[in-house]
């Protein structure tokens, strides 16, 4: 009986997280219906994958994509500029940092788009402000919750299997939509219920909770949004923890990822990427960019890893022959300060340069290089809103309404060939 | 074996989930309606409320001695608790520390002597509020590199927990952890940093809204001159200062780091940000004006008396009105500590750790800036895992017989024991599981013919439900 009470449990589990009538959890204003997805642009869309990598802290994008060919950049960086024969260098006006060395192969093999000044007007220099202005999509607190979030309540209602799936650490708010909840994989091994010792079965414990959790969501949550996330978490979290594991059995790869925190949350990215689970999106963050001091040998390695860690994510998918399946975004709340600070680093600044990776990508310099001496308080004009970048993965990529999901239409900047 | 009984027990299954269903809704609004006298909370769940907030929790015997105090003496006691002897506790780690011999592994120790003060301090509420300054002035290890230096700061906010804001904001200014986390370190008039000017407004002050790009540039100026020395103590070096005249907030002179803490700490904005936060932590989150105001009035009437706001929040109607009661998340540190106080269980330090971490706290290494999350944002897959299964490296009494978890109560001459079941599961939450919900752990404890494995069933059970989650 606990077997056969299992599986139901486990279908239950599945619809409960699926199922778009429970109750919203409330995070404010609501502006957005949940709906279904609307009709694809791709018509292999469902086996997409993105992959989001959050630099936190405000990655410096003038030493990232340098811009070279501008006098203002050696003059505003005494400590920091680096030279044009320590470049790899993209044309006569910029190159990339030295040590990102896998994009620039990937962009060289016509996989990696760069697309320059992606920002917003009025831009905001606060970090949980910019934070959340990026994750949610919206500039004025319009949009409740995160816009992948918003994706999962509108590509839920066409199929409920839709995931996605944070890599560490807690549920960004990116991932936390009106009325559906990304899951949060930290390691595989306990990625489960463990048996209590001396259990009737393996699965008595985990038989109990989710009956626990099936009656908390359709009554308790009416008390309690709390209760309603909390249970459907725990719903959430046991209907994949199978399919997680096989994902820990199965994987084998050839590629070389950093061996630090964040080349193991790419290796896991990849491992789950490839497997049954087949999320539609992985979010990987990668801390350490508030670099207001000594920031020359720290970016650089933050950018090694992270330049080298999207390599290897996208040669294991090349592997497994979805290459072309596979698209990797990155970004960050803001760049920073064109003229570095007294203490070989940079202040909070504003618009940056945001990569994408993928075999359906078209290697290209998007949008015009910052000019360093048209400023706005000393920071860069920015020149693509990054919600018109949003609209294209959304609408070309994900195959969702962009509308739906960002609230309005926007002119969309295409990566894609 | 799935296919002989898969048929049979999807139909029990779905039998019993309906008429469960239909229970639990009733017995969840019984659960709620009779925690209550009109609209507030009846004494005898008003204490096990106010150690949950104010504390982490309580042995049955404590509980006992604070509910035989009454409400507002059991305040006072937890208010003013420099009085009580806390002598048992270690007043600092089994290590010996130093600036200049701070390896990365002492910061374990020094973690799990802090837990291990959140566990058995006399004085719940100082710990309490040095958690809550950790998660205000939220300073992470991941870039101090120096554990001696986190255990000095965490020093000085438990010093502190209950003084004068201006005293806690002007002592963090130069804190030494402080000083590298955001970067005030070498600040100085030929380059001022603008890390710390912006967050000691966003994060520790007036919060968003009032300041402008202008009045960081000039906050940066003022609070320049600062160096972590080779000792690791910190100095104000006046040659690195900028001496020259500033407009900071609307106000004009040749401010130095004690001016701009003094504009920040008297400001009303300030006393508004801060109550907010204090009640959201104590009582419950998004409060109406009208009680802010009352408490923003305490703060500036006392002059930035912390002592004063909390006693006040924690006396008033709305700490003890059904808005507060379960109103909260446990973050993972007070899910482990309230759960090793109320059952005087013991856990493995290594795993305990771990256990906190993969919940998302690392004690001493906060995410950023903001600190930890709140309610929603505590909840996700990996957590609840986590959450499921610490209870299983909790220690019962046949382990460690200091233990309150008794296979002999679960398991009264060798065979479980729904009265037994039911004692376990109220020390661990004093208010008590609606019937339906204790039946469903006393049923799986039924199953179990090993007291211990049956008595860890019932402990991890209690633990799982949403009440012992909420706080």
């Amino acid at each position: 009986m606990n077997l056969g009470r299992r599986a139901f449990l486990k279908q239950l589990a599945v619809q409960a997280g699926a199922v778009p009538s429970l109750t919203p959890l409330s995070y404010g204003p609501t502006v957005l219906e949940a709906s279904p997805g609307t009709s694809s642009v791709l018509t292999d869309a469902k086996n997409h994958t993105l992959l989001v990598v959050q630099l936190g802290g405000g990655n410096d994008g003038i030493n990232t994509v340098v811009p070279y060919g501008q006098q203002a950049y050696y003059a505003s960086r005494p400590t920091l500029a680096l030279q044009p024969s320590e470049l790899l260098q993209i044309d006569g006006e910029v190159g990339l940092h030295p040590s990102m060395g896998g994009l620039m192969d990937l962009f060289n093999s016509h996989n990696a788009a760069i697309l320059q000044g992606v920002g917003y007007a009025n831009p905001n220099r606060s970090h949980f402000e910019s934070t959340l202005i990026w994750e949610s999509g919206s500039k004025d607190e319009s949009l409740a919750g995160g816009w992948l979030g918003r994706y999962l309540d509108a590509a839920r209602g066409a199929d409920p299997k839709t995931t996605a799936v944070n890599i560490g650490g807690l549920l960004p708010m990116t991932l936390t939509g009106l009325s559906q909840r990304g899951i949060s994989i930290d390691s595989l091994d306990r990625f489960r219920i463990f048996p209590t010792p001396g259990a009737g079965t393996d699965t008595q414990d985990e038989d109990t909770i989710n009956l626990m959790n099936e009656v908390a969501c359709t009554a308790c949550q009416e008390y309690s949004a709390l209760v309603g996330a909390m249970m459907q978490a725990g719903l959430n979290a046991t209907a994949a923890s199978d399919t997680v594991a096989q994902a820990a059995s199965n994987f084998k790869t050839n590629a070389k990822y950093p061996d630090d925190d964040f080349g193991n949350r790419m290796k896991l990215a990849a491992q789950l990427a490839t497997s049954n689970l087949n999320p539609k999106i992985i979010y990987v963050e990668l801390g350490g960019f508030d670099t207001h001091a000594n920031q020359k040998g720290q970016q650089a390695a933050l950018l090694s890893t992270l330049s080298s860690g999207i390599a290897a994510f996208y040669q294991d998918m090349s592997d497994a022959g979805r290459a072309n399946d596979t698209l990797i975004m990155t970004f960050s709340e803001f760049g920073r300060r064109v003229q570095e600070n007294g203490n070989r680093g940079t202040d909070h600044g504003t618009a940056e340069p945001v990569f994408a990776v993928g075999g359906k990508v078209s290697s290209s310099l998007y949008g015009s290089t910052p000019s360093l001496t048209d400023l706005d308080e000393g920071d860069i004009k920015y020149g693509i809103d990054f919600r018109e970048f949003y609209a294209s993965v959304l609408d070309d990529w994900l195959g969702v309404d962009s509308a739906v999901v960002l609230g309005q239409k926007y002119d969309k900047v295409s990566v894609f060939q | 074996m799935v296919g002989a009984l898969g048929a049979v027990g999807t139909a029990a299954a779905l039998y019993s989930l309906n008429s469960f269903n239909v229970v639990s809704l009733q017995a969840f609004t019984d659960f709620f309606q009779e925690k209550q006298v009109s609209g507030q909370m009846a004494e005898s769940i008003a204490i096990p409320h106010l150690l949950r907030r104010a504390g982490f929790g309580a042995d049955p015997h404590e509980l006992a001695m604070y509910q035989r105090m009454g409400f507002e003496t059991a305040v006072n006691h937890l208010v003013n608790y420099e009085t009580l002897d806390n002598s048992w506790v270690p007043a600092r780690p089994g290590i010996v520390l130093s600036y200049t011999n701070s390896a990365y592994d002492d910061l374990e120790a020094i973690q799990w002597w802090w837990m291990m003060r959140m566990v058995n301090t006399s004085r719940p509420l100082e710990e309490k509020m040095t958690l809550f300054w950790h998660n205000h002035f939220a300073t992470a290890i991941s870039k101090v590199e120096n554990p001696y230096l986190m255990y000095v700061q965490n020093r000085f906010l438990r010093a502190n927990a209950l003084g004068n804001f201006r005293d806690l904001l002007m002592g963090i200014t130069s804190d030494p952890a402080m000083l590298i986390w955001l970067d005030g370190n070498y600040s100085s008039k030929d380059g001022p940093n603008e890390n710390y000017a912006r967050e000691v407004m966003e994060v520790f002050s007036t919060g968003r809204g009032l300041y402008t790009e202008d009045d960081v540039k000039a906050g940066a100026r003022a609070f320049t001159g600062y160096v972590v020395n080779d000792d690791g103590t910190s100095s104000f070096v006046p040659g690195r200062h900028d001496y020259g005249s500033k407009t900071f907030l609307g106000e004009t002179g040749n401010f130095d780091p004690e001016d701009i803490v003094d504009i920040l700490a008297s400001h009303p904005v300030t006393a508004w940000n801060l109550v907010t936060e204090l009640f959201s932590f104590l009582a419950y989150p998004n409060p109406s004006p009208e009680t802010l105001s009352k408490f923003a009035k305490v703060y500036t009437d006392s002059n930035g008396s912390i002592r004063s706001v909390v006693q006040a929040i924690l006396l008033s109607d709305e700490f003890r009105s059904s808005d507060a009661y379960l109103a909260q998340v446990k973050s993972p540190v007070e899910f482990v500590a309230t759960a090793l106080r109320s059952t005087r269980a013991t856990a493995g330090q290594d795993s305990t750790l771990d256990s906190l971490s993969y919940m998302g706290q690392t004690l001493l290494d906060p995410p950023t800036v903001f600190g930890w999350p709140s309610g929603m944002g505590w909840i996700d897959s990996t957590s609840v895992f986590e959450r499921y299964n610490f209870p299983l490296a909790m220690r019962t009494s046949q382990e460690d017989s200091a233990s309150l978890l008794d296979p002999g109560v679960v398991f009264p001459s060798g065979q479980p024991s729904s009265t037994g079941v039911g004692a376990l599961s109220n020390t661990l939450f004093p208010d008590g599981l609606p019937q339906p919900f204790l039946k469903v752990v006393q049923d799986s404890v039924s199953d179990f013919s090993d007291p211990i494995g049956g008595t860890k069933d019932a402990l991890r059970l209690t633990m799982a439900s949403p009440f012992y989650v909420l706080n």
